[in-house]
C-alpha cells in the first residue's frame, strides 16, 4: 500500500483489477455454465458463450440476432434433461421478450417470433421441412398473438421430442427392413405400425395401470406374434413395399394426431 | 381376493430383496416386472418373509419397476414393507446392507372379486359338550363339542372357513338331500388343526376346507355338524369362531383382472421368425418412440394463448386483418 501512495500513480492490485472489471464474476458464470452444459467442444462453447454476452451487452440487438441466440441456449441440453432444458426454455423466453414492449395487459413472446423459433428448432434437429410442416401447423401462433411461458416451453418441448421421435422412427425402419438398400414389406410396416397405434391408444385410466398395459402391448413376444401373423399372408418377394418416407410420415402422422392445438 | 400393490423405483437389480407380510390373508403374490414380464411366485406360508432374487427375472432385461398382485382367499389388508435390502454380487458374497431405497407402500386393500362368492347366512347353534357322566355335577371339563350349523336352502359348498381357538382336530358331517331322504356322511375326519395339542401352534389360525379336501362331494347340504376335538387338558375353553360357508361359484361370473395381465406370460411355442426381423429390436424402437409420445402429451397444458389486448379489451391499433 505504501509503495502505491509513494509513486503517485494509481497501480492496482491484482484482485481489485479483476473485481473492478467484473472479470472474476464473468468467469465464475462461464465456468459453470461450461458445467452444466458438460459440451463436447469446451473451448467453442466458451467463445460462443462470450460472444453472445458480448452482443447482449450491445442495444438494440436484431430479433434475428435474439433468435439465434435463444436457439442456441435451447441447443445446450438434451430435452430429457429435465431441469436444464427448463432453464434453458427460462433464459431462451427471458431473451424473446425483450423486444417486446411491456403493455399494461399480456406479455409474452410475440407470435411470429415464436413461429420462426418452432421452424428453425424442427429444421437444426434434422427434420425436413415437409415432416415438419403439420406439426408446426398444429402448435405455431399467428404473428400478432403473443405467447405466454407455459405455451412457449410446451411448443419447444414438443419440437424437441418430435425431432428424437423422426429419428427413432428412422431406426425402426431400419430394423424392419430385411437389407438395407432393399424397401421393407408394405404389410410389415403397417403391422408394426398398428402395434404403436395400439398401444399409443390404451384407454386412460390410471397411470400405472395405463402404462404397464400399453407396454403389455408392445412387448417383444407381442410384436413377435404380430409380424408372425402377417408373414404368412406376404410372400417373401411380393412386390408390394413401403419406403422410408413413407413409413416416417406414417409415424409421425401417429405422433401429431395426438398434439394438441394451440388456440 | 385380489389387490394392487406398485411399487416403481429404479434399481440394480442386482439386489436380492426381502418382504415381509404383515397379516396372513396374502397366499400368491405375482411378481410383475414393470414391462412384459410377470412371474407367479406363491407364498407357502403366510406371514412369511420372502427374497425375490434376480434370477427370477425372465430374460435378460433390467426391470425398472415391480408390482405386486396379490390374491387370497380373505377380504382385508395386507401391508408390505421392506424388511432389509441385502446387495449381493453374483457369487453371492454379501456386499452391503443398506436401507431400502424404494418407498413403502403402505398397504393394499383385498378386494372381493367375484370369483369367491358370498357366504351363505346359515344359523350357528351353540355349542354341545359330549361328556360321560353329568353335565351339571360333574367338573371334569368337556374334550368333544359339537356344533351344528343350519343352512336356509341346499347348497353345494365350495368352501368352510373359520377361525379356531385352541381347537385340536375336526371332524366334519354333513346332512344331505337326496331323492326326499335326509343322510348324513362324514366329509372330514380327524382334521388336523394344532400339530401339538398342549402347545400353541395353530391355535388362533385361520383355515378354509374346500371341496376337494372332502371325502364325498358336499352337494345339495342342508346342515353341517362340526365336532371338535381337544384331548389336552391345558385348555380351558375351545371353539371354532367366524365360520362361513361358501357356496360354489356360478358360471357366469366375470373376473375384476384386467384382461392384459393374462396376456403376460409368453407363449409356449416357438414362432416362425425365419426372415423376420429381430423382435427385439423392433420393439425397443416402438417402446422408445411410445415413451416420446407420452413426454409429449404429459407436457401439454391448457394454457391458450393471449391475443394483445389491454386490460380485457382490443386495442383498437393492434387489431389485424388476417
Amino acid at each position: 500500500m505504501a509503495e502505491k501512495r509513494r509513486a503517485g500513480v494509481a497501480i492496482m492490485s491484482d484482485e481489485q483489477l479483476l473485481s473492478q472489471a467484473g472479470v472474476s464474476a464473468l468467469l465464475r458464470g462461464a465456468l459453470l455454465r461450461l458445467l452444466e452444459c458438460r459440451p463436447e467442444d469446451p473451448v467453442g462453447f466458451l467463445a460462443e458463450h462470450f460472444a453472445h454476452l458480448s452482443s447482449e451487452a450491445e442495444d438494440g440487438a436484431s430479433e434475428r440476432q435474439s433468435v439465434s441466440r435463444a436457439l442456441w441456449h435451447l441447443s445446450l441440453a438434451h430435452h430429457s434433461h429435465r431441469s436444464a432444458f427448463n432453464n434453458n426454455v427460462r433464459v431462451a423466453y427471458e431473451l424473446l421478450t425483450q423486444g417486446v414492449p411491456r403493455r399494461l395487459g399480456v406479455g409474452g413472446v410475440r407470435g411470429r417470433l415464436y413461429s420462426e423459433m418452432l421452424r428453425c428448432l424442427c429444421s437444426e434437429g434434422g427434420l425436413s421441412g415437409s415432416t415438419a410442416a403439420p406439426l408446426l401447423r398444429r402448435i405455431q401462433s399467428h404473428d400478432y398473438e403473443s405467447v405466454p411461458f407455459e405455451l412457449f416451453r410446451q411448443g419447444v418441448l414438443t419440437c424437441a421430442v418430435f425431432a428424437d421421435y423422426i429419428r427413432k422412427s428412422q431406426c425402426l425402419y431400419a430394423a424392419v427392413a430385411s437389407a438395407p438398400d432393399r424397401p421393407a414389406e408394405r404389410t410389415l410396416c403397417q403391422a408394426v405400425l398398428s402395434t404403436l397405434r395400439e398401444a399409443l391408444e390404451t384407454a386412460d385410466g390410471a397411470d400405472v395401470a395405463r402404462y404397464l398395459e400399453a407396454s403389455a402391448k408392445i412387448s417383444p413376444a407381442k410384436v413377435a406374434q404380430a409380424m408372425a401373423e402377417v408373414q404368412p399372408r406376404a410372400q417373401r418377394h411380393d412386390g408390394l413395399t413401403m419406403d422410408a418416407q413413407e413409413f416416417e410420415d406414417a409415424a409421425a402422422a401417429l405422433f401429431i394426431a395426438r398434439v394438441r392445438t394451440v388456440s | 381376493m385380489e389387490g394392487l400393490i406398485s411399487l416403481y423405483s429404479t434399481w440394480d437389480w442386482k439386489n436380492n430383496y426381502s418382504w415381509s407380510l404383515h397379516n396372513s390373508t396374502v397366499i400368491v403374490i405375482h411378481v410383475v416386472f414393470s414391462i412384459i414380464q410377470s412371474v407367479i411366485f406363491p407364498i407357502k406360508a403366510p406371514c412369511a418373509a420372502f427374497s425375490i432374487f434376480s434370477d427370477l427375472a425372465p430374460g435378460h432385461n433390467r426391470p425398472t419397476g415391480l408390482m405386486l398382485w396379490i390374491t387370497s382367499q380373505r377380504e382385508g389388508t395386507c401391508t408390505l414393507s421392506p424388511v432389509g435390502i441385502v446387495l449381493q454380487s453374483l457369487q453371492g458374497t454379501n456386499l452391503i446392507e443398506a436401507s431400502s431405497p424404494l418407498e413403502t407402500f403402505p398397504y393394499c386393500h383385498l378386494q372381493r372379486s367375484v370369483m369367491s362368492a358370498n357366504a351363505v347366512s346359515c344359523t350357528i347353534k351353540s355349542p354341545v359338550a359330549l361328556q360321560i357322566g353329568d353335565a351339571v355335577s360333574d367338573s371334569s371339563r368337556p374334550g368333544v363339542y359339537i356344533t351344528d350349523i343350519t343352512l336356509a336352502e341346499p347348497v353345494n359348498i365350495q368352501e368352510i372357513s373359520f377361525k379356531n381357538y385352541y381347537t385340536a382336530y375336526l371332524t366334519v358331517r354333513l346332512q344331505r338331500r337326496e331323492d326326499g331322504s335326509a343322510k348324513w356322511v362324514t366329509c372330514l375326519r380327524n382334521y388336523c388343526l394344532m400339530s401339538n395339542p398342549h402347545a400353541e401352534d395353530g391355535s388362533h389360525d385361520y383355515f378354509s376346507i374346500y371341496r376337494h379336501q372332502m371325502l364325498t362331494e358336499p352337494d345339495n347340504v342342508t346342515t353341517v355338524r362340526l365336532i371338535l376335538r381337544q384331548p389336552s387338558s391345558e385348555w380351558l375353553n375351545f371353539s371354532i369362531e367366524e365360520i362361513n360357508i361358501h357356496p360354489c361359484a356360478k358360471e357366469d361370473s366375470e373376473r375384476d383382472v384386467p384382461a392384459w395381465i393374462s396376456t403376460l406370460t409368453p407363449v409356449e411355442e416357438p414362432l416362425d421368425l425365419n426372415g423376420l426381423p429381430d423382435p427385439e429390436t423392433v420393439s425397443s424402437s416402438i417402446q422408445q418412440m411410445w415413451a416420446l409420445t407420452e413426454i409429449m402429451q404429459a407436457s401439454q397444458t391448457a394454457a391458450s394463448i393471449g391475443r394483445f389486448d389491454v386490460e380485457g379489451s382490443y386495442d383498437v391499433k393492434l387489431l389485424s386483418y388476417t
